[in-house]
């Protein structure tokens, strides 16, 4: 196996099978089923929690 | 990290005017792009709260929203470490578009896809391609530091995708591939701009390598995960394969 590659399968664990557990988890302690919420998004404005600043709509975000 | 330990790294000086430069204008431009990204964790967070996700889920996206605060000034001190003069860019609060009138937990998943699952996830195998080219250990300790948060933050997304039921996740597989093909044209475009050489010893390796580092991620991080979640990777395998290297 290349170096790569063992880095990848490192990388796989620690970050989605790891997130996927973690998601799991928090729905067993919540003690129930993910909810179902069906509700159609408003989006004519910016979503709850940015406290509603006007912010400029982009397609994608470059990290680096 | 500190401006001292970074001002005093011998290798800084060592090296070319034009490399010194470069990584100037680089390390400038991440400051910026960090905190873009900061901005977009604060939407994500909101979003996964409005959808009723687990609280400690979104406490992990309002982490991530303050890792991101943080790795723009480390990058902003280390533009200055190598070189740069001259105020700090004004910031641009920036949000991800909304997709045809997604629910609201549809818009809160395929916004965390985007950033978290495929964008931070990519930006590990990333992380790791520059963590492998850095010399100096005040450089190293930065690199792996900011490996340690990028698998934090991708980790909220896939733990997102694990709470959809059936139907979203069905939902979702659809739109994998417009998200990929956004993802993969902006590391493609933004990597182009780096020096092609890369800056041995700077944590920046040749052009290539970064290029391998991200169609590597998709091809054994992403699309897998997607498998490992139950969201349906055809339509974005068959997409990747039309741009595989």
């Amino acid at each position: 196996m290349s170096e790569r590659r063992s880095i990848h399968d490192k990388l796989f664990r620690a970050v989605v099978v790891m997130g996927a557990a973690l998601g799991a988890a928090a729905c067993y302690e919540h003690g129930k089923s993910p909810p179902n919420d069906g509700r159609i998004a408003d989006t004519s404005k910016p979503p709850p929690g940015d406290g509603g600043l006007i912010d400029t709509p982009v397609d994608v975000i470059a990290i680096l | 990290m500190t401006e001292l330990a970074l001002a005093d790294d011998p290798s800084i000086a060592r090296l070319a005017s034009k490399d010194r430069e470069a990584l100037a204008a680089i390390w400038r431009q991440r400051a910026q792009s960090e905190s873009a990204v900061g901005n977009v964790f604060a939407q994500v967070a909101g979003e996964l709260a409005a959808s009723g996700a687990p609280a400690e889920l979104v406490a992990l996206a309002q982490r991530a929203e303050a890792d991101e605060a943080r790795h723009a000034a480390i990058c902003e001190q280390l533009a200055v470490a190598y070189g740069h003069e001259g105020p700090p860019r004004p910031e641009r609060r920036v949000r991800l578009r909304d997709y045809d009138q997604p629910t609201v937990r549809l818009r809160a998943a395929l916004h965390a896809i985007h950033v978290c699952c495929i964008s931070e996830t990519i930006a590990t195998a990333f992380v790791e391609a520059c963590l492998g080219a850095c010399e100096s250990t005040v450089l190293r300790e930065i690199h792996r530091d900011h490996l340690g948060d990028e698998v934090q933050h991708a980790r909220v997304g896939w733990a997102y995708v694990a709470t959809l039921t059936a139907e979203e996740r069905t939902a979702v597989a659809s739109e994998l591939p417009m998200l990929l093909q956004l993802q993969l044209d902006a590391w493609t475009t933004r990597i182009g701009d780096l020096p092609e050489a890369g800056v041995p010893g700077h944590g920046y390796p040749p052009r290539a390598e970064l290029l391998d580092a991200v169609h590597g991620a998709i091809r054994e991080l992403v699309l897998p995960g997607f498998d490992h979640v139950g969201v349906d990777a055809a339509p974005a395998r068959a997409w990747y394969a039309t741009r595989a290297r």
